[in-house]
């Protein structure tokens, strides 16, 4: 029985420990942002911005679009095949419009950024750690969290929310090509009935779960690249560890979203 | 007065001690070396000198300021003023 309770309470604060790393990271990451930012901020970190800004955003675009696009096709076909039965096929349409818009665009757009960026993000921390980069970095005076994070978690800021909204575009009108070829809806009704089931604080609150995702991603797995120990071994578990933990915590949070969303905003 | 000045340092690692009670001072102008096996504290006195690790006793003085207990706006300021090559990061490969 000792030994249960010794677990529960280590397991217990080695979660509260990560969470306020977390916090205490973010928290540094905001302090020093103005570094990274255009005109006012350093000419270097700004120039490291909008390369990440490539990196997360632009070379992420045909793997989000292609992702939406099925699902936005998975999800009218299967749509289509219940309300059919009831003579609703043409809920279709406000099913992909608001599902995308509110839930599936910012989710599918997270765990994309998280496979491919927040990876990245902790396999290049975690290998500056073991080659021991992050302490040449401090003994020049130079913090890491400004230097390496700051210029990341803007990109992430900036380029997470605008993948979003392409990801919405492509899995609607994914939704519009299988209602062309099944009912042979023409594109300017579809668009037409689309603008009419969304309403733009269904766009806002996807936004809104855009930019926390964002955070999510950005500061779990860079903070999985400064706790790497040993070689490049821990790299490889810190990689693994930085998408698993990204990812759940995405789910999480976007629970938490919808649920607040749900009770607050009228409907 | 030492650039560099060392007492009672005591450092551990998961309840291993790694440095027992080192005590050393080097002068301005002059030249050390440190030389042991692998896993002897070598590394590890150099990371105290740099404030990169806390100890666990002990002081570590550079330019007459206990590095051991200074703010973090102190010891940037103290780092402008030292340079190291360390092991494996003379050139930055991910920059």
């Amino acid at each position: 029985m000792p030994n249960v309770l010794e677990d529960v309470g280590r397991s217990t604060i080695n979660h509260l420990d990560y969470v306020g790393s977390v916090n205490i990271q973010w928290w540094s990451t905001l302090r020093s942002m103005a570094s990274a930012l255009p005109l006012v901020g350093n000419r270097y970190r700004w120039q490291a911005s909008v390369r990440q800004m490539l990196q997360i955003g632009v070379d992420a675009l045909p793997m989000v679009s292609l992702m939406a696009i099925c699902t936005g096709f998975i999800l009218a076909m299967q749509g289509a095949s219940e309300l059919r039965r009831f003579g609703a096929i043409h809920y279709v349409i406000d099913l992909v419009a608001v599902g995308f818009t509110r839930e599936l665009g910012p989710l599918l757009t997270a765990i994309a950024v998280s496979g491919r960026s927040g990876s990245a993000f902790a396999a290049e921390i975690g290998t500056m750690k073991v080659t021991e980069e992050l302490d040449s970095l401090r003994v020049m005076a130079l913090e890491p969290i400004e230097f390496i994070l700051a210029p990341k978690y803007l990109a992430a800021l900036v380029t997470v929310p605008c993948l979003t909204i392409v990801s919405n575009v492509c899995g609607i009108l994914a939704g519009g090509l299988f209602m062309f070829f099944s009912t042979h809806l023409s594109a300017s009704l579809y668009l037409r009935d689309v603008l009419e089931s969304i309403e733009l604080r269904d766009v806002i609150t996807g936004l809104i779960k855009s930019v926390a995702f964002a955070t999510i991603i950005a500061q779990v797995s860079c903070l999985e690249g400064f706790r790497v120990r040993g070689g490049p071994d821990g790299v490889g578990r810190s990689t693994t560890s930085a998408v698993v933990k990204s990812t759940f915590l995405v789910i999480v949070a976007d629970a938490i979203f919808t649920t607040i969303f749900y009770f607050t905003v009228k409907h | 007065m030492s650039i560099i000045s060392i007492r009672d340092l005591v450092v551990e690692y998961d309840g291993r001690r790694v440095l027992d009670g080192l005590s050393l001072d080097i002068e301005h102008g002059e030249t050390m070396v440190l030389l042991g096996g692998s896993g002897s504290g070598k590394s590890t006195l150099l990371r105290q000198i740099l404030g990169l690790e806390r100890p666990k006793s002990g002081s570590v003085f550079v330019k007459g300021i206990d590095i051991t207990r200074c703010s973090p706006a102190e010891l940037k300021k103290l780092r402008r003023s030292i340079g190291v090559a360390f092991q494996s990061a003379a050139l930055f490969n991910s920059l």
